[in-house]
């Protein structure tokens, strides 16, 4: 019903615009050779404008789509998308549709500008977008099984946090990941990888830690007897982030070695911070090793093992994870954001009103109420917002123009987190 | 006339029989690039895999393949004439994020390129040839073991660390191999 009168509120409000030449794509440098002055002009509360696809060399093709500003503080944007069910999916388009469209309805909240702004990302079904007053060319999506998503291809596992960086990408956002290929050739070696996470480096990690999520886990038998025992150290152990959650497999596999077993089996009582599922052991200025614990729940003994790690002191990429890695076995979250075994499923409609878990028919669920934060730095909203505007949002442009060149890397060094995506309150 | 002219220069310059044919499909992921390499000419044809990602048939083998060169011999030619086919063409097509795209003797050919498919067959065709492993690693169906090859023979045998090397402890996820590779576990 909200959908139909959003759409309806559209349909009556859109302006003027509507035959502008807009050219906007993730790695902006053809952006300079456009914008018409009315582009740039800030988009008027209750007026429209449509952003029109456009495909670049050197990077992805900005989908066409339409921004709308109801309110001061409120965008929206809508995008014409035309599921199609390939040979290996298993969602079918409506069901696809459906999930989408719930993704993006709980991310809003977190779609924010440096302002409080919200932008309201809309998915329209090609039906849906018929009620629109012009044609907007439809964005094929095609839905496959296994792990093969890309912003025009989606898979039947893809969550919410990934659903809504393939979105971004189709406003125009480039990816901020680096890429840790160990193959020659197109590696998009010069892409700025920005130190913080992102919902364009991070996809799963950011949405998950903003939004409130429950995440419902199967809880075998051994899972059922650790959390019957009366000792919430050994609980606690259980359910709190692990090294492998600290430490994701790019960077374990790269620059750490196979845990090797330390003090074997202890008493939960004897650990410092007997709460927790890691310590840091020792670090310098390259490397570090980490303890792991691991309940056993026959012995209802803590089982210890250390992780060692270490960068090349070259090697900033490894350097930045590192200290992100640090931060997170200093401080860790009381539970953990994946299954203490199997994959989970993910409800981010649930109130949550504070972290913890609870059994329910035998299963295992995680609550996090997440922290609220935007899933948009300043200048990605800006650089949204500005559409198919060039001059405005130069230094995103700037550092996001090389995210998908290889070779004859320029030297980025002006573009820190706080030039390239500028400052997060 | 001046396509003629551009055809006939071009027919003068690329042999209709390249000497060898670089034959590559990629695609970037956060995960990590997969790459399957064809390297084809008279006296040798191999295959350099870095992911799983493209197979048909599960198959748990990363590195470095051989396969005799009559059989390569169809496939060639079929490359050799679209080399000269894209050669004609004013400019790459765009590649998408996380989109898989083929590079043909260095020339770029996206899902938006009327060649993709084209390619795609002799790509299948290609991969169906009976490839040996020469050198990388092979890993168990049930991923408990992963063997090191070398001269197409097994160097040596250990057990494989699941938790470590993969992304999640659940199917479906992926695992790493810092000097081969990504294995998609399905």
């Amino acid at each position: 019903m909200l959908n139909k009168f959003l759409l309806l509120l559209l349909v009556t409000s859109i302006n003027s615009t509507w035959g502008a030449t807009s050219l906007l794509q993730c790695a902006p440098e053809e952006l300079f050779s456009s914008s018409a002055a009315n582009e740039c002009e800030p988009l008027g509360v209750g007026k429209s404008r449509r952003i029109r696809g456009y495909s670049a060399s050197s990077g992805i093709s900005v989908k066409d789509h339409y921004m709308q500003r109801t309110e001061t503080d409120k965008y929206q944007v809508f995008l014409n998308i035309n599921f199609i069910l390939g040979d290996t999916g298993k969602t079918s388009p409506a069901d696809m549709m459906k999930k989408v469209k719930g993704c993006l309805e709980i991310a809003t909240p977190n779609l924010r500008g440096p302002d409080g702004s919200t932008l309201q990302i809309n998915a329209l079904t090609p039906d849906e977008a018929e009620a629109l007053p012009k044609k907007l060319d439809p964005v094929d999506i095609k839905i496959e099984g296994g792990m093969r998503a890309n912003a025009e291809m989606y898979t039947d596992e893809l969550n919410c946090g990934e659903i809504t960086h393939e979105i971004l990408h189709l406003l125009g956002l480039c990816d901020e990941y680096k890429e840790p290929s160990i193959v020659a050739g197109n590696t998009y070696a010069c892409r700025v990888v920005p130190e913080v996470s992102t919902i364009m480096k991070n996809p799963r990690i950011v949405y998950a830690r903003a939004s409130a999520r429950e995440l419902t886990c199967k809880c075998d038998e051994n899972c059922q007897n650790i959390l019957s025992l009366s000792e919430d150290n050994l609980k606690n152990i259980y359910l709190a982030p692990n090294i492998y959650d600290a430490v994701d497999v790019d960077f374990r596999t790269k620059f750490c070695k196979p845990p090797q077993m330390s003090g074997g089996l202890v008493d939960a009582k004897s650990l410092t911070n007997p709460d927790r599922a890691m310590s840091l052991l020792s670090s310098d200025e390259t490397s570090f090793v980490v303890e792991n614990r691991e309940l056993s729940p026959v012995s209802k003994k803590v089982y210890l093992s250390s992780m060692s790690c270490s960068c090349p002191a070259d090697n900033v990429a490894c350097m930045k994870q590192r200290k992100v890695i640090l931060a997170a076995i200093a401080s860790p979250d009381s539970v953990r954001t994946t299954c203490p075994s199997y994959t989970g499923v993910e409800n981010y409609s649930a109130k949550v009103e504070k972290d913890g878990y609870r059994l329910e028919n035998g299963s295992l669920i995680l609550s996090k109420k997440g922290t609220g934060e935007s899933f948009l730095y300043p200048n990605h909203w800006a650089r949204i917002v500005a559409g198919s505007c060039s001059i405005l949002v130069s230094s995103y442009n700037e550092c996001a123009t090389p995210a998908y060149k290889s070779l004859d890397c320029q030297d980025f060094k002006q573009c820190t987190d706080e030039y390239f995506l500028g400052t997060q309150k | 006339m001046r396509t003629f002219f551009t055809l006939a220069i071009l027919i003068f310059f690329i042999p209709l029989k390249a000497e060898s044919v670089t034959f590559i499909k990629l695609r970037s992921g956060i995960e990590g690039s997969s790459k399957v390499e064809f390297q084809l000419d008279e006296k040798k044809s191999t295959l350099e895999k870095t992911s799983n990602l493209f197979d048909t048939k599960k198959n748990y083998n990363l590195g470095k393949f051989s396969v005799p060169v009559q059989k390569t011999e169809g496939p060639i030619k079929s490359l050799n004439s679209l080399i000269l086919k894209l050669s004609q063409t004013k400019s790459e097509a765009a590649i998408k994020p996380h989109e898989a795209f083929f590079i043909l003797e260095g020339m770029k050919v996206g899902q938006d390129s009327p060649m993709y498919k084209t390619l795609g067959k002799v790509f299948a065709e290609l991969q169906a040839l009976p490839w040996v492993l020469e050198e990388g690693v092979s890993f168990s169906s049930d991923l408990k073991t992963k063997s090191v090859v070398k001269d197409a023979k097994v160097l040596a045998k250990e057990n494989f660390n699941f938790k470590f090397y993969c992304k999640d402890q659940n199917k479906p996820t992926y695992c790493l191999d810092k000097d081969y590779g990504i294995l998609y576990v399905e």
